[in-house]
């Protein structure tokens, strides 16, 4: 190794984030908010604009560029690096799982009681969308995700 | 991974922490291939550089700086 940069996650990319989502829910289950792009969606979302996401205590907020309903059935597959897949599967607990608009950009937020390995499957979803694009005008690619015994999930670009 | 081999690794913890990482470079390299993933994935907290990352890179031949 030659360098070692820690990182504090921000999503810089919300389009990406968007497509993360899809990749680990299906299409069909986000809900995005209606423009003509994600940039403007974000827009609209900032304004109050965006999709209605229902937080803890049934309050309802319009401030969602994505959303994913509570209720919404997922089954997230991880490959281990002992080897075989790691079926992770569930519901989205009581609040919606929401991609939200702030002054200070967008973030995820998400139910307390979520399953914080969906939460990393995320993170990791959008991680490699983001690398992808990156890869790509490096002349690299990108392998599967694989999650590690101490739940850390390493994404490889060759 | 062969000597010539650079490869990225990116590495996210339960927690949300990020760690990206480069592998077989030298120099100045392994800046220009991390800098994208960082700058889009959030902000640099912290960097540590690995002993080759000193390796001066002349003319396609390495020299270590220090070698006798």
């Amino acid at each position: 190794m030659s360098k070692v940069v820690k990182v504090g996650l921000e999503i810089r990319n919300p389009e990406a984030f968007v497509q993360a989502l899809r990749d680990v829910f299906g299409e069909a289950a986000v809900e995005v908010a209606s423009a003509e792009s994600i940039r403007e969606a974000v827009e609209k979302a900032s304004r109050g604009e965006g999709v209605a996401r229902r937080a803890w205590g049934g309050a309802t907020f319009r401030d969602a560029v994505a959303v994913v309903r509570a209720g919404t059935n997922y089954t997230v597959r991880l490959r281990q690096e002992a080897g075989g897949v790691l079926e992770v599967r569930g519901s989205i607990p009581y609040s919606d799982l929401a991609l939200v608009a702030r002054e200070e950009g967008v973030e995820l937020v998400a139910d307390h009681y979520t399953d914080p390995r969906l939460i990393t499957a995320i993170r990791a979803a959008y991680v490699r969308r983001v690398a992808e694009g990156i890869a790509r005008r490096q002349g690299r690619r990108v392998e599967d995700p694989v999650l590690k015994e101490n739940g850390e999930i390493v994404v490889i670009i060759r | 991974m062969s000597m010539s081999e650079t490869v990225i690794i990116i590495k996210i913890s339960p927690s949300g922490e990020i760690l990206i990482e480069g592998e077989g470079f030298q120099g100045d390299a392994c800046d220009a291939a991390l800098d994208p993933y960082v700058r889009q994935l959030g902000a640099a907290r912290e960097t540590r550089r690995k002993p080759e990352y000193f390796r001066r890179v002349s003319h396609g031949r390495i020299v270590r700086v220090g070698d006798e």
